[in-house]
């Protein structure tokens, strides 16, 4: 695989690195994709449910945020809904990321006020290909 | 009673009035006969007195002629002219014998008798009377002495005498009071007197006659009446019989035959009814004849049509409801697939990016057979899916309006690495109207839609050509969209052509090692198309490639598209069935 185009430390720490707060319940999933983000020079913060991302998103302000839709306590259409009415957080730009590979999905998940849409399995040059879209 | 019992003892009672008529017109005819023949009786007897009468005038005029010749002249009869004469007498005898023989039946015989007696004593009297004529003396005698011997007898007669004798006077003188005559031989005298009695008797006879004649015109009478009557009456019985018969018949018939028919009406519109699907009805018959043996097999037919439509209802309900199981069964299990396979397939890539990281490079080809075998694990359970959205009427339409220039050029940039792999050159063959180049679809389902065709062509052409044309279908605003994919790869034989949309279908297992495949992109292509509206079609020959067309309208319907979207395809393609048969 080619090299990412983005920041190229792979250590994820440094404050030059771009920060992304992936909000996802299933453990395995969370870990695959930071690490692959990681090494892509990403710095990838980790949120458990839909309450627990908008905290994150409050408290370290990231660059982008990767959302998965079907998440406990609250779920990813509501929880972008949230981030998207506060002023504070509208700016942050959200991916959602679903199993469902539907266009009602995509939609659903745009008109909850997403900027992109992305579905799983993660087929990583493409979500590499959106990210960078979205932080350019 | 049975019909048959009916219809025969129909058909019986009319043949007894058959009979019944028959035996009318034999009796008729025998009434008739019988009051003819009586009529002829008595007309004949009325022929016989007339004879009679006739003979007796003649006798009468005879007898006073051969007198007065006799009286006037020596000559007197031969023996030839005796029995000439004495012939007539006999003959008139017998004639009367005859008239008295036809009148055996009468109750009233007296007259007839009484001139039987008298002719016979007449018959006597003239004979010796002509015997006394004859030159002849010794015939005299025997003529004597019958006229002697019958002389006793006409002792009833003497009080009839008197007044026949007034009434013949005049005929009677001239012989007894000729002075002439007077001086004649005694036997002349005799013979005078003879005639005489002769006369008297004739008279008598001639009286009785007259009183037969009388009683025979009043009979002729009342035998034409009869016989008038009879025929009369004969005409009458005959008429009121046959009409009566005829009545009797059309009555018995119509009443058979009507009851035929109304019961066979209940019966059709029971049957109709039935047919209808009204299994609830039930034929109204409660008889024990052969109609009310076919209604209540009628009945029971429903009976049974009813528990078979029952259970049948039941196997239907109970076959959706597997149907709907299955796919709802289907989907959940896709769904729960993905996890783990997203897991596989995410591991694996992030194995191959750490082995070449590390330069464990040997462990890279391993690792993408695993990568592979997992997309097309994963690859078919997203087809699964798509397939048991559709059939549980859960896939819905996103439409939008797609600039197809640019969709075009995406999807042929995705593919062009799969085209590459075979050494295959892709055309693109764009012929829009620059106002006319926008469709309103569900994108992802164009896209995905397009993306298989151009795979598949990929997939079975090698070292040739694949094209992707875009056309619309006539130069209307609203002309709809032709997209086509054609190949000169291996192509399909007309039988694989044919299954080519059924699903779990390729050409033949070899087809799925050498090529790849889930065997269900054409089907949900096929159905993605009838979804929106449009179609898929294939044309194909071996050997020489394929071409796939999808047509599409400009402007995707979505109402009823999302709400009917089940009903849209057909019901026998609705259950995926696992076929090892060919076709890519």
């Amino acid at each position: 695989m080619a090299s990412p185009p983005s920041p190229s430390s792979s250590t994820g720490s440094e404050p030059s690195a771009r920060r992304i707060l992936l909000v996802e319940d299933n453990e395995m999933n969370a870990d695959m994709l930071s690490r692959r983000l990681r090494r892509r020079g990403f710095e990838v913060h980790l949120a458990v449910d839909g309450q627990d991302g908008i905290e994150k998103v409050r408290e370290m302000a990231p660059d982008l945020v990767l959302m998965d839709m079907s998440l406990p306590v609250l779920d990813g259409w509501e929880a972008t809904r949230r981030l998207k009415s506060d002023p504070a957080t509208r700016a942050v730009p959200v991916i959602a990321l679903t199993a469902h590979a539907m266009a009602e999905d995509r939609q659903k998940a745009l008109d909850a006020g997403c900027d992109e849409y992305d579905s799983k399995p993660v087929e990583l040059p493409r979500l590499l290909r959106k990210i960078n879209a979205l932080l350019a | 009673m049975s019909i048959l019992l009916r219809l025969i003892l129909s058909s019986v009672v009319i043949l007894a009035l058959f009979a019944v008529n028959l035996g009318v017109n034999f009796w008729s005819d025998k009434h008739r006969a019988l009051s003819f023949e009586d009529l002829e009786r008595t007309r004949r007897r009325q022929a016989l007195a007339a004879d009679v009468e006739r003979d007796l005038k003649d006798r009468r005029r005879e007898s006073a002629m051969m007198v007065t010749m006799a009286v006037g002249s020596d000559s007197g009869l031969d023996r030839d002219e005796l029995e000439t004469m004495m012939a007539r007498v006999r003959a008139t005898e017998k004639t009367v014998q005859e008239l008295r023989a036809l009148s055996d039946e009468l109750a009233e015989t007296e007259d007839l008798d009484a001139l039987e007696v008298n002719y016979s004593r007449l018959a006597n009297q003239l004979e010796s009377l002509y015997a006394g004529l004859t030159d002849d003396a010794e015939l005299e005698e025997p003529g004597l002495e019958d006229r002697e011997g019958s002389g006793d007898e006409p002792g009833i007669s003497p009080p009839e005498d008197p007044s026949a004798t007034q009434a013949e006077g005049p005929a009677a003188e001239p012989g007894a009071g000729d002075p002439l005559q007077a001086e004649t031989d005694e036997t002349d005298l005799d013979e005078a007197v003879s005639l005489q009695s002769a006369q008297a008797l004739i008279r008598q006879a001639l009286e009785l006659v007259e009183e037969i004649q009388l009683a025979e015109r009043v009979r002729v009478q009342d035998a034409t009446d009869a016989y008038f009557a009879a025929q009369d009456l004969t005409r009458r019985n005959t008429l009121w019989i046959f009409g009566l018969s005829i009545l009797l018949a059309v009555a018995l018939s119509t009443a058979v035959s009507s009851m035929l028919a109304r019961r066979l009406r209940d019966l059709e519109a029971g049957a109709r009814k039935i047919g209808k699907g009204d299994l609830d009805f039930r034929i109204q018959d409660t008889g024990q004849d052969e109609l009310s043996r076919v209604a209540r097999t009628f009945n029971a037919m429903a009976v049974d049509l009813k528990a078979a439509r029952h259970s049948e209802e039941m196997a239907r309900l109970a076959a959706e409801e597997a149907n709907r199981a299955k796919s709802t069964f289907l989907a959940n299990m896709s769904h729960e697939l993905r996890t783990p396979m997203n897991a596989i397939i995410g591991y694996g890539e992030m194995l191959v990016e750490e082995a070449e990281d590390t330069g464990q490079e040997e462990l890279i080809p391993d690792l993408n057979k695993i990568l592979a075998a997992g997309r097309h694990l994963l690859a078919l359970i997203n087809d699964i899916l798509d397939l048991s959205k559709i059939e549980a009427g859960k896939m819905t339409l996103y439409l939008e309006e797609i600039h197809l220039p640019d969709l075009i050029d995406d999807v042929s940039s995705t593919i062009d690495p799969l085209v590459a792999k075979n050494r295959n050159q892709l055309q693109i063959e764009i012929d829009l109207p620059p106002d006319g180049r926008s469709l309103v679809a569900d994108e992802t389902k164009v896209r995905q839609t397009l993306f298989n065709l151009l795979s598949n062509a990929a997939k079975f052409t090698s070292e040739g050509s694949i094209t992707l044309g875009c056309r619309r279908t006539g130069p209307e605003s609203d002309a709809g969209f032709l997209f086509t994919v054609t190949d000169t790869g291996i192509g399909m034989t007309a039988e694989q052509l044919d299954k080519v949309f059924d699903e779990f279908t390729q050409a033949d297992a070899s087809t799925t090692r050498k090529f790849g495949g889930t065997g269900l992109g054409l089907s949900i292509c096929k159905k993605f198309c009838t979804l929106m509206g449009g179609d898929l079609r294939a044309e194909s020959q071996e050997g020489k490639g394929s071409t796939f067309t999808v047509e599409l309208p400009a402007v995707v319907d979505d109402g009823p598209e999302s709400a009917t979207l089940a009903s849209r395809i057909p019901t026998a393609s609705r259950i995926p069935t696992v076929s090892s048969g060919p076709t890519p």
